[in-house]
């Protein structure tokens, strides 16, 4: 209990609530401009939270991927384009209201909506924190070393490609971190005899480079592009409110769906969308009216994608596993910020965590606040052709990195990975998988050797720990559950 | 049997894991020499992605029940995260249809320049460069042009100011002051 005290009266502070408002605000505008996201909002922004001190950082990250989520329906809605894949299924019902002249009451569906699942995903996570907490004090150096290979493990089973690319991914993102001085020895490695590459490969260029020079060359590869028809925004906002508080326990249920979904790594709000619509058209009295501008399906959706939000920290912020390819880029914030996520988390840092959680109830009132007034105007972003906006994001990305380490190895870097992931991105190599490799490499490597050092060389502590035992089992069941799925379905 | 149909990969997926596989190697072989402490991660891992994409390369030769871990397996759910990338197009003005090199190439070439050239004459003078030749090369509406490449050159700016960065300084810039 005190220690949510103390998270409200760290984000009580004025500095705090301005980076959580710019957050939102940026988030919002990034997931409005159909092609740019969540992800790469944050990726481009990760550079400059660097000046910021902790907390501050990771509000502002967590206000764009928040703010984001909500963003993108602006577009769904109302030109039948999803600004994010996270409101993919907004689009069912959200661009009929726009074509019956109902607009406004779509928006405002999904202004509530957001709010709403954002605030009940947080309550939910600080309920379950406590149970956590005894959970994760259970784990040691080889099970946090485990854990990292299992959610490899896990993100290759969800993801497009085979397991194996899943597999080589993750443990390729792996590889790449023992570039530069050895962690338990001070081994140089793989440095050509190069002092800039002394200091290792910066996570921060491979988040950019995936994420922001990826992208950009995916979305050239695809064509900027413009919403010729200029929407009608008409219809009432109080109608939209109303729909959403009458149907408070779909809004709760898709909810729980999307924060049950967020916690599973690699699926994302993407996954959830979908899946929360699907269950409201199963159980619905009218489920004719589903892609007819059916209220319920927009709720759905809506409420879903900002629960994907709170659902995917949890893995993130308890194991380092990233929910998200978002929270990917949050872990190397934290990473950045010099914060471990872990058990710690949630215990010495339990008022730091909560400030988090705390963060998506604040995040949430402000998109209720944004979306009820200025979210109209934001409809404008909709005719900005992101062909204008890829040479700046460019620039963003090779200035952002450069400032961090003032070293050229990480602008090389990004546009050697941004190359990479391209093809990794084409042919279903799980990015996820590589960005977890890469960003948790040294603490991997840390905590498999230390697991050597400390207890036993021979790598017998592995299979003497119960833990240990049930996070190997687990992780050879991902690795060949394609095998068995074969074979049950033969 | 030609090479092109023993494997049953795209051409530049196979580049991509002879890449995963030369890089592999390479921290195979140089860490042969070091100590266990040092040594023993990259060799695990290496030795892992070495496996891994020889598995996919051979995988139609693999028996039955092991090639499904190593062939696509579409969606598990719906859609994944990166249907951010798989957007539907909107109306688009798209002129790529009518250019024999595609745009992604282009932009690739230009960002390889940019920072090239960055590193050779200083990031403040590149950005503006590299933002004017894309909209040149794209075509882009001339109020538009003058508009990017004034924001990049404020942008740059309020890096080298605000924080100190030594955006001005250049490989050539340094061996000509040296003279």
């Amino acid at each position: 209990m005190s220690e949510i005290v103390e998270a409200v009266k760290m984000l009580l502070s004025l500095n705090v609530i301005i980076w959580i408002i710019v957050g939102i605000l940026l988030g919002m505008i990034f997931g409005a401009i159909p092609g740019i996201g969540a992800t790469l909002g944050m990726a481009i922004v990760l550079p400059f939270t660097i000046s910021l001190d902790g907390l501050s950082a990771f509000v502002t990250l967590i206000g764009i991927y928040h703010g984001a989520t909500y963003g993108g329906s602006i577009t769904a809605i109302l030109i039948n384009v999803p600004g994010t894949a996270a409101s993919a299924a907004s689009t069912f019902d959200g661009y009929v209201f726009t074509k019956k002249g109902r607009a406004k009451e779509a928006l405002a569906i999904s202004a509530v909506a957001s709010a709403a699942g954002g605030i009940i995903a947080a309550i939910v996570l600080i309920l379950v924190s406590p149970i956590l907490t005894e959970f994760l004090l259970l784990f040691g150096t080889p099970e946090n070393f485990l854990m990292t290979i299992l959610g490899i493990a896990m993100i290759s089973v969800v993801s497009k490609g085979s397991v194996m690319k899943g597999y080589i991914s993750g443990v390729f993102g792996l590889m790449i971190t023992t570039v530069g001085i050895g962690i338990m020895s001070p081994t140089v490695r793989f440095t050509f005899d190069y002092l800039p590459l002394f200091d290792g490969l910066s996570f921060l260029a491979l988040l950019i480079g995936l994420f922001a020079v990826s992208e950009m060359i995916i979305l050239e590869k695809k064509g900027g592009g413009i919403a010729e028809d200029d929407p009608e925004i008409k219809g009432s906002l109080v109608t939209g409110v109303m729909h959403v508080i009458s149907n408070y326990y779909l809004t709760t249920k898709s909810t729980m769906i999307g924060l049950a979904i967020g916690a599973i790594p690699g699926a994302g709000a993407s996954v959830s969308n979908f899946f929360a619509y699907s269950e409201s058209m199963r159980a619905s009295k009218n489920p004719d009216m589903y892609g007819q501008g059916s209220e319920e399906g927009l709720i759905a959706a809506e409420s879903a994608n900002n629960g994907t939000v709170g659902g995917s920290l949890l893995p993130t912020i308890a194991f380092g596993i990233p929910g998200s390819t978002a929270t990917a880029v949050l872990l190397g914030g934290f990473i950045m910020h010099g914060l471990r996520p872990g058990p710690s988390m949630f215990t010495e840092n339990l008022d730091l965590t909560f400030a988090m959680f705390l963060t998506l109830i604040i995040g949430s009132i402000l998109i209720l606040f944004l979306g009820m007034t200025i979210v109209v105007k934001l409809a404008k972003l909709t005719f900005v052709n992101s062909k204008y906006l890829i040479p700046i994001i460019m620039v963003f990305s090779v200035l952002g990195v450069y400032a961090v380490r003032n070293n050229w190895v990480d602008v090389f870097t990004i546009a050697v990975i941004g190359f990479i992931g391209y093809f990794m991105i084409k042919y279903n190599y799980s990015v996820i998988a590589f960005v977890l490799g890469a960003v948790l490499g040294p603490i991997a490597e840390e905590n498999f050797l230390r697991s050597l050092l400390l207890q036993n060389p021979d790598g017998i502590v592995f299979v003497t720990r119960p833990l240990s035992i049930i996070l190997i089992l687990m992780t050879i069941v991902m690795l060949v559950s394609p095998i068995l799925e074969k074979k049950q379905a033969a | 049997m030609s090479g092109k149909e023993l494997i049953s990969l795209e051409k530049t997926e196979v580049y991509l894991l002879v890449l995963f596989m030369g890089l592999a190697s390479y921290f195979i072989y140089m860490s042969r020499d070091m100590v266990w402490e040092a040594s023993l991660f990259p060799q695990v891992t290496a030795g892992f992605v070495l496996i891994g994409c020889i598995l996919i390369i051979v995988g139609e030769y693999l028996p039955k029940s092991l090639r499904s871990i190593v062939k696509d397996q579409g969606d598990l759910f719906v859609r994944t995260e990166f249907a951010e990338s798989d957007l539907p197009k909107n109306e688009i003005n798209n002129k790529n249809n009518s250019k024999r090199i595609d745009d992604s190439v282009i932009t690739s070439l230009l960002l390889s320049i940019y920072i090239i050239l960055g590193f050779m004459i200083g990031l403040l003078w590149a950005t503006p460069i590299f933002v004017i030749a894309y909209s040149l090369i794209y075509k882009l509406p001339k109020f538009v042009a003058i508009i990017l490449t004034l924001s990049s050159a404020l942008i740059s700016l309020g890096f080298l100011y605000l924080l100190n960065l030594p955006l001005m300084e250049g490989v050539v810039i340094k061996m000509m002051s040296f003279k």
